[in-house]
C-alpha cells in the first residue's frame, strides 16, 4: 500500500512539473509580458525598464529555473537583482518575500500568488463542499428510488427531469436564477459571499444557496442516472439474487449488498468531481461573481496575469492528482477484491 | 482611454457592449439629453452606490488608476489635484484651482509651470500636505514597477511627446531613462529630478523641455501631479490602498473583485475646497459595488429595488438591453455624447499606397456599422478620430464621404485593382463579428479582396499587443480613442505623431505606424503655440491632413447611453468626468 501511494505520488510530481513547464513555455513564448504593464505611452525605453524589473529580460530556460528553485526555497520580488537590491538598500521593508512553495507574484493583485490562492480558496472550497453535498444526497437518494421503482411513473419522471437538467448548461441555469429568482422575481436577496465569520453559519449557508444550486443541478443529475444505472446493474448480480433466495428483507438486500457494490465506481467519480471543482467552477463563480478560483483564473486570463495562471494550473493538477491518488486507495477499502499493486 | 490599458481607448471600442466604460480619457457627452443634475435640491446624506464590473479596476493608486470614469470618480471622493474641472454642463469649461491657490503660472509660456499649496490641506492622518508631496507624487510614475495596468497615465505625456521634464541646469540629463523613482533612484538622478520639479517653500515649478501650454488641464484631468505621502508609500503593496485628501477615505479594504466603501474624512476640510464647483460631497457614504456584467447591472437598475434605487454606474447600458428599457425608466435614463471615437486604423507599413488607403475610406459603410452596433443610442458617424465634445472639433476632409460609404468613387480610385486586405478585429462578441462583416462586405462590393481575422478574447498576446506591434500580419485593426483631457492635443498627437526611430510597439496610440513629416510638424507647431486658437487650427489642420492621407478609417462617435437608480439626484455627465457621470453632484434624494 505504502509503495504504491509514494509511486503514485512520484508520477503526479513528474505530471505536475510537465504541465508547468508546458504552460510556462507557452505563456511566456507568447511575446513579452511586459508589454502588458507597460502602460499607453511605451515607448521602447520604457518597455526595456519594464521588462528588466519584472525579470522578463531573462531567457525562458532562467525564468523557469527561479521559478523552480522558488517552489522549494521561496523567493524575494521585484525580479531584477539590480532593482531589488537598490530598494533593499533604501526601503527594505519594501521588498517582498515569497516564502517556499512560492508560486509567484501578481503584479495585477500586488499580492504573491499564494497569497492570491489563500484568498480565493475560501469561497471555492466552500461552494464545492455545498454543492458536493447537495448533489451527492440528492442525487444518490433519487437515483435509488428511480431504481427501486423502475418502470413506475416515479422513475419515469425522474429520467425526464433529469436529462432536461443534465442538457442545460451550467451558465443557463446561473443565469436564469440569478436574473429571475433574485433579481426580477426577488425571491432571495442578490447572492452575495458571506463567510462564516462575517455571517454565521446560516447567512453562510444562505449566501451560497443559489450558486451552490446551480452547480448541484448538472452534477445531481448526472448522479441519479449513474446511481440509478449501478443499482440496477447490482441488483441482477448472482449474489443479490442469493441474498434473496436466501429470504432477507428487500431493505437489507438493496442497502447491504446492491448499494454497496453500485455505490463503489460512485465514489472514484465523485472524488475525481469534487476534486476538479476545487480548481475553480469558472462559470457558477463568473456568473454570480463569487470570488473563487474559478473567477481568479478568469480574471488572470483577462488580464494576461500569468503568474497566477501558472499558480493555479499547479493547484488544480494537484488537487486531482491528490485525488486520484486518495480514490485509488480508498476505492481498495471500500472493494476488497480491488488490490493494489 | 480603455479599460485595460489600450483598452481604455481600444478595447472597449471594440467590444462594443461594454463599449462605454473606458477612457480615463474619454467618454462622453455633450449632450443630446437630459442630465439631471440641478432639477432636484441637492442635500446630505445616504450612500450612493457606484455599481462596476468585477475586475475592471487595475489600480486604486493614483500612479496606476488609468480609466476615465476613475479618475474622475476618485478626483470627486478622495483624490484631490492643484487643479480641477468643475462641475458644469458647460461644454468647454477651464480649469479652476483645488489643492493650489490658481491654476498655475507661467513666465515663459508654458516651458515652466508654478503653483502654490493653500494652507490647511491635510491628509487622512492629518498630516499637513506639503510640497515634498507634490514632488514625490510625481516622481512615482518614473518607478517602472509601479506600472501595472495603469502605466503611470500622464507621466507618459510628460516623458515623451515634448513634454519631458527636465532639469534647467543639465537639459541634457533624460530623466526618463536615467530616474527610476523615489524608491530606487540614484542620488544623481533624484538631484536632477528635484530640479526638474523643484519647490520652494510651498510652491513648485514644474519644467519642461518644450511648451505645454494646457497644461493645467492636464492636472486637471490626470493624477500624475498630485501629492502622495512619502510615509504612506510601500510600493507595488500599495495597488489598491488610498490615502485621501479629499471628502471621503476608505473603510476597510478596495477589492477590485467585489468593490469598497467610503466614509467622510474627518481631516477634509470644506473651508480649504469649493464644493458648489467640484466636490458637493453629499452622501454620506459611496459605495463601490463589482457585479459580473454589465448586463447584470442594468438589470439590477431596471428593478430599481433597495439600495440599488441610490445606484448608478458608468457603463452604457448593453445594446441587447435597449428593448428591456420601457417608459417607466425613461425618467433614469440618460443619453449623452462622449469624447469616444471609433476608428479603423490603417498600418501604413503595409499599405504604403494613399490611393488604396484612400479607397478603402471611400468603401466604408460607416452607418451599417454603427446599426450593427446598436443604432443611434450607440453611436453617430464621423469623419475624425476627434470626439465632437472636444474643444475646437471640426470635421475633416472626408465629411463629403457619404455615411453608407461610396463603393463607385473607391472602384475609381482602385483604377481596376483588387488589393487583397487582412482585416484584425478583438473577436469578443456576436456584435462585433456583425461589424466586421459588415465591413467586409463594404469593401469587396469596391473591389477589395478581405480575410477577416479575428483575434481571440483570450489570445495571447492580447489583441492590442498584437495590432500595436511591428510588423505585423494585419493591414487593418479595429480601434478607439478618447481624450485623457479635453483638448485637441490629447487626440492628435497620441494617433498621429511619428512613432521614435527603432520603436517596435507603437507609442501612444499610433499603432499603424503612421509617419507624415508635414502632420509631425503642424503638431510641433501647435505645441509651441500659446494661442488656444492657433493650436486648434493647427491640431485641425494636421488631423486633415492626415485623414486625406489615408492614415485611418472613421466610424463613429460614440454616445453614452445611462440608466440610474430612482433616487439618486444630481446625475450629470459632465466635461468634468469625461461625460461620465460626475460624483461630485451626486446626491440621494429624500
Amino acid at each position: 500500500m505504502i509503495a504504491f501511494a509514494i509511486r503514485r505520488i512520484l508520477v503526479g510530481i513528474v505530471m505536475l512539473l510537465a504541465m508547468v513547464l508546458v504552460v510556462f513555455i507557452l505563456f511566456f513564448a507568447a511575446g513579452n509580458p511586459a508589454r502588458d504593464v507597460c502602460g499607453k505611452f511605451c515607448t521602447p525605453e520604457k518597455l526595456k525598464q519594464v521588462t528588466q524589473v519584472y525579470g522578463y529580460d531573462q531567457p525562458i530556460s532562467e525564468q523557469f529555473g527561479l521559478f523552480m528553485k522558488g517552489l522549494v526555497v521561496g523567493r524575494d520580488y521585484p525580479v531584477d537583482d539590480k532593482y531589488r537590491e537598490a530598494l533593499a538598500k533604501s526601503n527594505p521593508d519594501l521588498v517582498i518575500h515569497c516564502p517556499a512553495p512560492c508560486l509567484g507574484y501578481s503584479q495585477h493583485d500586488a499580492l504573491t500568488v499564494n497569497q492570491d490562492i489563500v484568498k480565493y480558496a475560501p469561497v471555492t472550497l466552500s461552494l464545492s463542499i455545498y454543492s458536493f453535498v447537495l448533489w451527492i444526497f440528492f442525487g444518490v437518494l433519487i437515483g435509488v428510488l428511480a431504481a427501486v421503482f423502475k418502470g413506475r411513473a416515479l422513475d419515469r419522471i425522474t429520467v425526464g427531469i433529469t436529462l432536461v437538467v443534465y442538457a442545460l448548461p451550467t451558465f443557463f441555469i446561473g443565469t436564469f436564477l440569478l436574473q429571475f429568482v433574485a433579481i426580477k422575481w426577488r425571491l432571495v436577496p442578490y447572492p452575495s459571499y458571506v463567510s462564516i465569520a462575517d455571517g454565521g453559519v446560516i447567512g453562510w449557508f444562505s449566501s451560497l444557496f443559489l450558486p451552490a444550486l446551480t452547480l448541484a443541478l448538472f452534477y445531481m443529475a448526472a448522479y441519479v442516472r449513474i446511481t440509478r444505472a449501478f443499482v440496477l446493474e447490482s441488483l441482477t448480480e448472482d449474489y443479490i439474487r442469493t441474498a434473496r433466495a436466501k429470504g432477507l428483507r428487500t431493505r437489507v438486500v438493496l442497502f447491504k449488498h446492491g448499494l454497496r457494490a453500485a455505490l463503489t465506481p460512485l465514489l472514484s467519480m465523485a472524488g475525481l468531481d469534487f476534486a476538479a471543482l476545487l480548481a475553480g467552477a469558472v462559470i457558477t463563480e463568473s456568473v454570480f461573481n463569487y470570488q473563487g478560483l474559478g473567477l481568479l483564473a478568469v480574471t488572470a486570463n483577462k488580464n494576461s496575469d500569468l503568474p497566477v495562471l501558472i499558480g493555479l494550473v499547479i493547484v488544480a493538477g494537484a488537487a486531482v492528482i491528490l485525488a486520484n491518488i486518495i480514490v485509488d486507495i480508498l476505492y481498495a477499502y471500500v472493494d476488497p477484491r480491488v488490490r493494489l499493486r | 482611454m480603455t479599460r485595460k490599458w489600450l483598452s481604455r481607448t481600444a478595447v472597449v471600442a471594440v467590444i462594443g457592449v461594454l463599449a462605454v466604460g473606458i477612457t480615463a480619457c474619454s467618454s462622453g457627452g455633450g449632450g443630446t439629453t437630459s442630465p439631471s443634475a440641478g432639477s432636484g435640491t441637492a442635500v446630505k446624506g445616504g450612500t450612493v452606490t457606484w455599481l462596476d464590473v468585477s475586475g475592471e479596476f487595475e489600480a486604486t493608486d493614483p500612479v496606476g488608476v488609468y480609466l476615465g470614469e476613475e479618475i474622475a470618480g476618485f478626483r470627486r471622493i478622495v483624490y484631490r489635484g492643484l487643479t480641477a474641472f468643475p462641475i458644469t454642463k458647460d461644454k468647454n469649461p477651464t480649469p479652476v484651482a483645488d489643492l493650489a491657490t490658481n491654476t498655475g503660472t507661467t513666465k515663459d509660456k508654458g516651458k515652466t509651470w508654478s503653483y502654490t499649496l493653500k494652507s490647511g490641506l491635510k491628509w487622512q492622518d492629518g498630516t499637513t500636505i506639503t510640497c515634498a508631496d507634490l514632488q514625490y507624487g510625481l516622481s512615482r510614475g518614473y518607478d517602472a514597477s509601479l506600472v501595472a495596468g495603469g502605466g503611470g497615465v500622464g507621466l507618459t505625456y510628460f516623458g515623451d511627446g515634448g513634454y519631458n521634464l527636465i532639469d534647467p541646469s543639465d537639459p541634457s540629463y533624460d530623466l526618463s531613462t536615467e530616474y527610476t523613482g523615489p524608491l530606487t533612484g540614484s542620488a544623481t538622478a533624484q538631484a536632477h529630478f528635484d530640479k526638474a520639479a523643484s519647490c520652494s517653500g510651498n510652491t513648485i515649478t514644474y519644467h519642461f523641455q518644450n511648451a505645454w501650454p494646457d497644461f493645467p488641464s492636464a492636472a486637471a484631468a490626470l493624477f500624475s501631479t498630485d501629492p502622495y505621502e512619502k510615509s504612506f508609500d510601500k510600493g507595488t503593496a500599495n495597488l489598491f490602498t488610498v490615502n485621501s485628501d479629499g471628502p471621503y477615505k476608505l473603510s476597510g479594504t478596495f477589492d477590485p473583485q467585489t468593490g469598497g466603501t467610503f466614509v467622510r474624512n474627518s481631516e477634509y476640510k470644506a473651508s480649504t475646497d469649493t464644493p458648489a464647483t467640484t466636490r458637493g460631497a453629499y452622501p454620506d457614504t459611496v459605495k463601490f459595488e463589482f457585479v459580473d456584467s454589465p448586463e447584470t447591472i442594468t438589470e439590477r437598475l431596471i428593478a430599481d429595488s433597495s439600495s440599488d434605487q441610490s445606484a448608478f454606474t458608468p457603463l452604457n447600458i448593453p445594446s441587447d438591453k435597449y428593448s428591456e428599457i420601457s417608459d417607466a425608466q425613461s425618467s433614469r435614463v440618460v443619453t449623452s455624447t462622449s469624447p469616444y471615437t471609433r476608428f479603423l486604423e490603417i498600418n501604413s507599413n503595409t499599405l504604403t499606397d494613399p490611393t488604396v488607403r484612400s479607397a478603402l475610406i471611400e468603401a466604408t459603410n460607416r452607418a451599417d456599422v454603427i446599426k450593427a452596433e446598436g443604432g443611434s443610442k450607440w453611436g453617430t458617424p464621423t469623419s475624425t478620430i476627434v470626439a465632437g465634445a472636444i474643444p475646437g472639433f471640426q470635421q475633416n476632409s472626408l465629411s463629403k464621404i457619404p455615411a453608407a460609404g461610396d463603393p463607385a468613387a473607391a472602384k475609381k480610385l482602385l483604377a481596376g485593382k483588387t488589393p487583397s486586405i487582412r482585416f484584425a478585429f478583438s473577436d469578443t462578441s456576436t456584435v462585433i463579428e456583425q461589424v466586421a462583416a459588415t465591413l467586409q462586405q463594404s469593401w469587396e462590393a469596391a473591389g477589395f479582396k478581405v480575410t477577416l481575422v479575428p483575434i481571440s478574447k483570450s489570445a495571447k498576446p492580447g489583441y492590442y499587443a498584437q495590432v500595436g506591434s511591428d510588423p505585423k500580419p494585419f493591414d487593418v485593426f479595429f480601434a478607439g480613442w478618447a481624450a485623457d483631457w479635453p483638448s485637441l492635443f490629447a487626440v492628435v498627437p497620441p494617433i498621429l505623431q511619428s512613432n521614435p526611430k527603432g520603436a517596435t510597439f507603437g507609442v501612444g496610440f499610433n499603432y499603424g505606424f503612421y509617419s507624415n513629416k508635414t502632420v509631425d510638424g503642424l503638431i510641433k507647431q501647435a505645441s509651441a503655440s500659446t494661442d488656444p486658437a492657433t493650436q486648434q487650427k493647427l491640431l485641425n489642420q494636421a488631423d486633415d491632413t492626415a485623414a486625406k492621407d489615408g492614415a485611418y478609417v472613421p466610424l463613429a462617435n460614440q454616445n453614452n447611453y445611462f440608466i440610474y437608480g430612482s433616487k439618486l439626484g444630481g446625475f450629470l455627465p459632465d466635461v468634468a468626468s469625461s461625460y461620465y457621470p460626475d460624483l461630485g453632484a451626486m446626491y440621494v434624494s429624500k
